[in-house]
C-alpha cells in the first residue's frame, strides 16, 4: 500500500492480513508488542509465487541491515482440503 | 521455572488441527512454521535458505533422513538463532528440503528446538506453551 505521495504505508498487522487474500506477503516490520510480536510493518512484495519474495527479502536485508522481515501467506496455512501427514 | 506470558506462542490451527506459530530466525527473520513432534530437526524451505543468505553449496554435512514416503539425504545448516515466542536458542542446526507448494508455511519446527523446553499444547487456543 502506498499513500498518496507514493510513500509505502505503516499499517497494523490486522489491516495488512486480509487484503492480500492467496497471495505471499513480505513486510518489514516496524513495530512490534512487549513480547517482540510484529504489531505493525510496511508492505514490501506480495505475490502468488513464493519463490518471487526471494529476491526482495534478500535485497532489503543487504540494504537496510538490522531490519526485520515476516513473510507469510495471507490465508489458511494448511488448504481446506489437505491433511497433513509429514 | 516460571510460565510468564512470554512462554506462551500464540499460534494459529490449521485444517485437521495442527498448529503453526511464527519463527524468527536470526533476530531479523520470521515466518510460519509448523510445529511437528515427530521432526528430529527443525527444517526450512529453500527459499528461507536462500531469503537469510545460507550458503546451500556449504552445509555443514548431510544426514539421512525418514519421511512418511522415503529415506534421502538433506543438508544440515546451522543457524544463529531460532526464537519462538519469548523463547530464544542460538546455533542451531536445521535441514533445508522443499516443502509441497500446498502447505504454506516455511518450515517445520522440530525437536531440536521444542525438546529445549517442556512444551505443551492448548489446541483449543492455538497455543504452544514452552517452559
Amino acid at each position: 500500500m502506498k499513500t498518496k505521495t507514493g510513500e509505502k504505508q505503516d499499517l497494523m498487522l490486522e489491516e495488512i492480513e486480509g487484503r492480500y487474500v492467496g497471495e505471499w506477503v513480505l513486510i518489514e516490520e516496524t513495530a512490534w508488542d512487549e513480547h517482540g510480536n510484529p504489531t505493525q510493518g510496511v508492505v514490501v512484495h506480495h505475490g502468488p509465487d513464493r519463490g518471487k519474495l526471494v529476491e526482495p527479502a534478500s535485497r532489503l536485508h543487504i540494504q537496510k541491515p538490522g531490519v526485520k522481515t515476516f513473510v507469510f501467506y495471507d490465508g489458511p496455512k494448511v488448504p481446506e482440503d489437505l491433511v497433513v501427514v509429514l | 521455572m516460571s510460565q510468564h506470558r512470554g512462554d506462551r506462542v500464540q499460534g494459529r490451527r490449521s485444517y485437521g488441527g495442527v498448529l503453526v506459530i511464527p519463527c524468527q530466525l536470526n533476530d531479523a527473520y520470521r515466518y510460519w512454521f509448523l510445529v511437528d513432534t515427530g521432526t528430529a530437526l527443525t527444517m526450512l524451505s529453500r527459499q528461507v535458505a536462500e531469503e537469510i543468505g545460507l550458503d546451500l553449496t556449504r552445509p555443514v554435512r548431510y544426514k539421512r533422513i525418514a519421511s512418511v514416503h522415503k529415506v534421502e539425504e538433506a543438508p544440515v545448516f546451522r543457524l544463529d538463532s531460532l526464537r519462538s515466542g519469548g523463547q530464544r536458542t542460538t546455533d542451531i542446526e536445521v535441514l533445508v528440503l522443499a516443502l509441497p507448494a500446498e502447505l504454506r508455511v516455511d518450515g517445520l519446527l522440530g525437536v531440536n528446538f521444542l525438546g529445549k523446553f517442556r512444551p505443551t499444547f492448548e489446541f483449543d487456543q492455538g497455543i504452544l506453551v514452552l517452559r
